[in-house]
């Protein structure tokens, strides 16, 4: 089999996978997209703990780490460092791959020196519920890192579908795409 | 097909094939309290080389407004720049901003733009167009709440003097005198085509004085005129005169907190002198005239208060001597008193001062005293309240002028939390590209400045001379003549001016 038709059935096989997923979650999918909205719309305006609560009921709908990451930026601008390191770090965890995993460490350096300069006792984050108890560490298993990969695309696929053209953030003016 | 590969396949053709995330950055646009009358915003983008532009409604909203921006597919840093247009298309407000395409919302503060004084079109109308006069011609409220230019039209003689006044957002504002929020005539008694209007305000009044030549009998009745206007705008029935000195030319006025003013002026009684006055809230003469200069030759006044004390500032054969009085016009020395001397190679052509704290600010201009011409240098000197200098002279610009006109006066105004800001033109080779260009720098009290000079003007079409700089309180207003035959005066020259903030100052935009 030729590598381009392998992806093409691949790309085929993914496509199904996650419109089935897709499909099976919708009335949620909706119940994210709407409380997702509404957090970017209270985070612009820098109402950051109502932002909080719509991005957590976002989360409650649809557990996708996106969100972790807003959750994490409502926290750092309500100064409650410690539960911002605590959903940045779990975002890390949940998609290690994140295309802005560089920026979201130095935040999280950043916060954890805050909390030192504070003189605050430094928590670390209770750290995740481990997925299986066994001896090999997890992140050695190929089903972890596959898994996590799925989870990442289904999740990338779901913020998709949350913010795609047909559902741009709620603003005065509307949306400008911008294409390449 | 083992669940491994299969698995395998999935992650690889998603991240080779399935389309990028596809994000939205929202874009916070808010506008300074003079940035109003907004019906479009013009939205520039730019990444990687490419741009777009979208005009986008705005109706009757207030700030702050958000639009949002997808940018499938594409990466790296996003230019945002957004200006505001009114009902006609005309700028009243710009700001830009750069973030990154993997950012949530990005923030564009709008500062204002420029707008035209004038209410009458026709011909040119300008603040000054005395080389040795510019500086004088805009006042506000010791509150900041209102402030008044003051201008002439192009006169062929008989010729008056005209003002405008406007809250400190830019909006014009109503006075009785106009009936409406248009332009009004200051002068009762028509003068000739060589006067130039200063002004000032103290309390509630503001009053416009002028050097007066009366074209039906110019070798008779000449002198100073005034008239003034309260805070409705009411003006006394007719102009009052100040003083009947010959040949006076370059008035310059200061309030004290009394409500009073002190008005000084240029005369030739046998040499060159320079004369003061005080007069009350209505332009009644209340002391004086007198002569301040001792030494001969002197020329270019500049005066300002600082509780009951007068500094005069003027020049003297390439130098600055300076004398103090009081409210009633009375000097503190018997004779003037030398500040700066000209040296072997620099002459000070003009000078300028403002309140600064419980002293002085004073700024002079040099230039090569072979050729008169620039570039020239401007410096700030800070004094006590009895001329001592404070600390060592403060650099402005060494850019000043490259041509005669340029290289002569230019506006300076302090606020009441002692932030300076010093406004002149320059042209030729230290224009702004398109002609002469008019600049500003702001300095705090201490004399450090608040950022580099900065182009005033968003109009910078052809040239831009002769500005005035007037406290408002948080911000400063400065008015100019403008030769940009731009909408919506598109006749000749104009005066236009613009609302600046110190924080605008310090990023020089």
């Amino acid at each position: 089999m030729t590598a381009p038709l392998l992806r093409v059935i691949c790309t085929f096989c993914v496509t199904l996978l996650l419109a089935g997923v897709a499909y099976a979650e919708e009335p949620e999918m909706r119940s994210a997209k709407r409380h997702f909205d509404r957090g970017q719309k209270l985070f612009t305006l820098g109402k950051f703990d109502e932002a909080l609560d719509e991005y957590q009921k976002a989360y409650d709908a649809s557990p996708l780490p996106d969100f972790l990451y807003n959750i994490g930026q409502c926290h750092r601008n309500l100064g409650d460092y410690e539960q911002a390191i605590f959903s940045f770090k779990r975002f890390l965890q949940l998609d290690p791959d994140a295309p802005n995993r560089e920026k979201v460490e130095i935040i999280i350096d950043e916060l954890e020196d805050k909390l030192e300069h504070q003189g605050a006792k430094k928590k670390d984050p209770p750290p995740p519920p481990p997925p299986h108890a066994e001896s090999t560490p997890v992140y050695k298993k190929w089903w972890f890192w596959t898994g996590i990969a799925v989870v990442g695309v289904a999740g990338g696929v779901g913020v998709y579908a949350v913010t795609r053209p047909d559902g741009p953030p709620d603003t005065n003016l509307g949306n400008i795409v911008f294409t390449k | 097909m083992s669940r491994q590969f299969f698995l395998g396949c999935a992650l690889l053709a998603a991240l080779g094939a399935c389309p990028a995330q596809d994000s939205y950055i929202i874009v916070t646009v808010t506008g300074r309290a003079a940035v109003h009358d907004v019906k479009t915003l013009k939205v520039t983008l730019s990444n990687s080389g490419t741009m777009r532009t979208d005009e986008l409604p705005f109706g009757e909203q207030p700030f702050p407004v958000t639009f949002s921006v997808s940018a499938p597919g594409r990466t790296g840093d996003l230019g945002v720049s957004v200006e505001g247009l009114d009902k006609d298309g005309l700028l009243v407000g710009r700001g830009a901003a750069t973030s990154t395409l993997d950012v949530l919302t990005a923030d564009v503060l709008l500062e204002s733009a420029d707008f035209v004084i004038n209410t009458d079109f026709a011909d040119d109308q300008f603040p000054s167009d005395d080389y040795e006069a510019h500086g004088f011609q805009v006042s506000a409220a010791p509150d900041g709440s209102t402030w008044t230019a003051a201008y002439r039209d192009r006169c062929n003689s008989p010729c008056n003097m005209f003002a405008r006044r406007f809250d400190k957002t830019g909006r014009p504002v109503q006075t009785k005198l106009a009936a409406s929020t248009n332009g009004f005539p200051m002068s009762t008694t028509p003068t000739t085509s060589v006067s130039t209007p200063a002004i000032a305000t103290a309390g509630n009044n503001t009053i416009e004085a002028w050097d007066f030549n009366d074209p039906t009998a110019m070798t008779t009745t000449v002198g100073v005129a005034c008239r003034s206007i309260d805070a409705t705008g009411q003006g006394n029935p007719d102009q009052i005169t100040v003083a009947t000195d010959p040949s006076t030319d370059v008035v310059s006025i200061a309030p004290f907190g009394n409500g009073n003013f002190v008005v000084a002026w240029s005369a030739f009684i046998t040499t060159g002198v320079i004369r003061a006055a005080v007069v009350r809230s209505d332009c009644t003469l209340l002391a004086g005239p007198s002569t301040v200069s001792t030494t001969a030759s002197a020329r270019k006044v500049s005066v300002a208060t600082v509780g009951t004390t007068v500094m005069y500032a003027f020049v003297v054969d390439g130098g600055v001597r300076m004398r103090f009085g009081n409210t009633s016009n009375v000097f503190t020395s018997p004779t003037d008193l030398q500040f700066l001397s000209k040296t072997a190679t620099e002459n000070i052509e003009s000078v300028r001062v403002a309140p600064l704290g419980t002293g002085f600010a004073v700024f002079v201009r040099w230039a090569l005293s072979a050729s008169f011409m620039g570039p020239g240098r401007i410096e700030l000197y800070r004094t006590s309240a009895t001329g001592a200098v404070l600390g060592t002279p403060v650099l402005v610009s060494t850019k000043s002028g490259s041509d005669f006109g340029s290289s002569e006066a230019f506006g300076v105004a302090s606020r009441s939390d002692g932030v300076l800001m010093v406004t002149w033109h320059s042209c030729l080779t230290n224009g702004d590209g398109s002609g002469c260009g008019v600049w500003g720098r702001a300095f705090r009290e201490n004399g450090t400045p608040v950022g580099d000079e900065f182009t005033i003007p968003t109009t910078t079409t052809g040239d831009q001379t002769n500005p005035s700089v007037a406290p408002l309180g948080d911000a400063f207003v400065v008015v100019w003549k403008d030769d940009s035959a731009q909408a919506p005066d598109v006749a000749g020259s104009a005066i236009r001016g613009r609302i600046i903030y110190p924080t605008q100052a310090a990023a020089g935009n």
